[in-house]
């Protein structure tokens, strides 16, 4: 169970037992090693409180109610909303899964969430513990190895070995561990150094793309960029910069930098529906309607605004769908960030559907 | 038939009438859940001397919501409204009293504090925040105050989202008691903070109560008592800034005593300070890279 469980189980019950810590505990632990991974993604809309697939809905309180008879059934929305966010955030600290899905429920967990003031989220601390496994992530995925010593066993022949068949078949067993150690420490090391190189490459590549000042995308100098939506361009185009997941080092001011370069202030606001009403049809990249960019807001109501005729009509299934106010008024740092976000959790998904 | 089951008619009329109704007063402690497990709820505590005004806020709270709108927040309904009507009923007695009057807060067993709780709906988010709001009593304040041990008592405050101390200005106008009236709050914020049941994770508003009798005062004395207060806040900021980084203050005058200022003056300041949520915590440099980092794109971080 997540270290932090009684912390957060403390928002919805102040007199926690341990009777029912215990309860709650089996029941977190039976849903991680019983769902299959697109359910455990399905309960980020449980843990946001949007309007999700109602059997799953029903089978995850199913299990709270088999540990505890007296677990409500009514009336307990937001104990089942810190419920969701306990298993996900148990599963990502020791859930037996790939780590790929770990990735991707917290980058889901994170472009869901939609930093910054569409609507107020009591979940802060949960949103932290995702952000906090993404950034160690990050840089544990970044850190590069040195090649490992090879070591090959000293092998000492007996003079009489050729008289001796077991004391042969012996030696030649620690020959052929020997053999397998080198080829595997080869391999080991090789593939550090491919990492390694994707690091530098990818290092490299977005120091280019700053110092070079142009965008990849639209083949335009940065101080001529007249497209109305420079924080979406710019959010993709690092994003395809970005090999490992997630945010490259120094992410907030290589954002603060791009984005002072095309003549956008960082901690300017304007309103989020005027922002995806600007932006030109032809520069919208890689929206796709699968059922990822359900955890997506932006690509979601770009997709919705591409569909809809007029510039309203896209409002209301965009609020109903995230519980937000498309008229609140957004940064364009946390709106590029969030783009970024979304271009990543995509890009992380169609690497593992292949 | 089963000769086991013997029931009276009676008596399973009785067991069939025993059913408990929510009185719609205070909520106790153990009734809290209720409303926290519906919906996001935000715990306030409020804390401060005896006739400091923190009943008195309740009250007017209720009263002004009853008239209209405050700032941006409709009333959006509350599960203890008797509790509120109870507290503005003094008030709005014709008793022929100078001044308006509050029931006074209970000493009461740190189990059993209770709590009011509203709905407000934010016009501009479009979204209803729950509100759970206790007024720990003068008495009990006394006791926190003196003793971190007592402290450790409330560990409720520890799960507060804010926790607003009030201080009273007709208090510190007084050149004989400010002195007292200032030490007691800082007392109780340093018990609060030994026993560790305030910390980074609750917002604390000192709210500057009466402020009718600063803005009353003349022009003289004015300087001399807003130069007091600046000496408050500074002594609070310098001591506790450190363990609590999300303070800050406000002033209200629930019922002036003058027109200079209106009737639930800074209302809607506190009311705002109760919205804020919790900012997220980036996490920038993760210790990993500190001592195994030797490559200069990574340093850019540390600056």
């Amino acid at each position: 169970m997540h270290r932090f469980f009684s912390d957060w189980y403390r928002i919805v019950e102040f007199n926690i037992t341990d009777e029912i810590y215990k309860k709650r505990e089996n029941a977190v632990k039976k849903i991680i090693s019983d769902l299959d991974e697109e359910s455990l993604l399905k309960l980020i809309s449980i843990l946001f409180g949007f309007s999700t697939d109602e059997a799953l809905y029903n089978t995850f309180i199913a299990y709270f109610r088999d540990e505890d008879n007296l677990f409500k059934s009514i009336n307990n929305d937001f104990e089942i909303r810190i419920l969701a966010g306990c298993v996900l955030a148990s599963l990502i600290v020791d859930g037996d899964i790939d780590e790929n899905y770990k990735d991707l429920i917290s980058l889901a967990v994170l472009t869901t969430f939609f930093e910054n003031n569409c609507r107020p989220c009591p979940l802060s601390g949960f949103i932290e513990e995702f952000n906090k496994y993404l950034w160690n992530r990050s840089r544990e995925l970044r850190i590069i190895k040195k090649p490992e010593e090879l070591r090959v066993q000293k092998l000492e022949f007996q003079e009489n070995v050729s008289n001796n068949w077991s004391q042969a078949a012996a030696q030649f067993d620690l020959l052929k561990k020997s053999n397998n150690y080198l080829i595997n420490k080869i391999n080991d090391n090789q593939q550090r150094l491919i990492e390694s190189f994707q690091i530098f490459s990818e290092e490299l590549n977005v120091c280019w793309w700053i110092i070079g000042g142009s965008s990849n995308l639209l083949k335009k100098e940065f101080s001529k960029l007249k497209s109305s939506s420079p924080e979406i361009i710019l959010a993709k185009e690092l994003a395809n910069f970005t090999e490992f997941n997630v945010f490259p080092p120094v992410f907030d001011s290589i954002l603060r930098k791009v984005l002072s370069m095309v003549g956008v202030k960082y901690s300017g606001k304007q309103v989020f529906a005027e922002m995806i009403n600007n932006v030109p049809e032809k520069e919208i990249f890689l929206i796709k309607d699968r059922y990822i960019i359900n955890y997506c807001p932006i690509h979601y109501a770009l997709n919705k605004a591409i569909e809809s005729d007029d510039n309203s009509s896209w409002l209301a299934p965009v609020k109903k769908m995230f519980n937000m106010n498309p008229n609140a008024l957004i940064e364009c740092g946390s709106l590029t960030k969030q783009f970024y976000l979304e271009s990543l959790l995509i890009k992380l998904d169609s690497k593992m559907q292949g | 038939m089963n000769d086991d089951i013997k029931l009276e008619p009676e008596e399973s009329y009785k067991e069939s009438t025993d059913i408990r109704l929510y009185s719609g007063t205070d909520c106790k402690l153990s009734e809290i859940s209720m409303v926290m497990k519906k919906k996001p709820t935000k715990l306030i505590i409020l804390a401060g001397p005896a006739n400091s005004g923190k009943t008195t806020l309740l009250a007017t709270l209720n009263d002004t919501f009853q008239k209209g709108p405050l700032s941006d927040y409709l009333f959006a309904g509350s599960r203890t409204l008797p509790g509120f009507e109870r507290r503005s009923h003094l008030s709005r007695m014709v008793s022929g009293n100078l001044e308006s009057t509050t029931e006074r807060t209970k000493i009461v067993l740190p189990s059993d504090i209770s709590f009011l709780h509203i709905d407000l709906y934010s016009v501009s988010t479009e979204t209803i925040i729950s509100y759970l709001i206790s007024d720990i009593s003068g008495e009990n304040f006394k006791q926190m105050r003196d003793s971190s041990e007592e402290c450790l008592q409330y560990s409720i405050i520890k799960r507060a989202d804010h926790f607003s101390l009030f201080f009273d200005c007709k208090e510190l106008v007084d050149n004989e008691n400010r002195n007292e009236a200032k030490m007691n709050g800082l007392l109780l914020l340093r018990s609060c903070v030994e026993a560790g049941i305030l910390n980074g994770s609750n917002f604390i508003e000192i709210v500057f109560s009466k402020w009718d009798f600063i803005a009353n005062s003349e022009d003289q004395e004015k300087i001399q008592h807003l130069e007091f207060i600046e000496s408050i806040k500074r002594e609070i900021n310098k001591r506790f800034s450190q363990k609590l980084p999300n303070i800050s203050f406000i002033n209200i005058a629930c019922r002036p005593q003058s027109e200079i200022l209106n009737d639930g003056y800074g209302l809607n300041d506190i009311v705002e300070q109760w919205t804020i949520r919790k900012p997220l915590i980036i996490q920038s440099v993760p210790d990993l890279f500190e001592e195994k980092n030797s490559r200069a794109f990574l340093k850019f971080n540390f600056q």
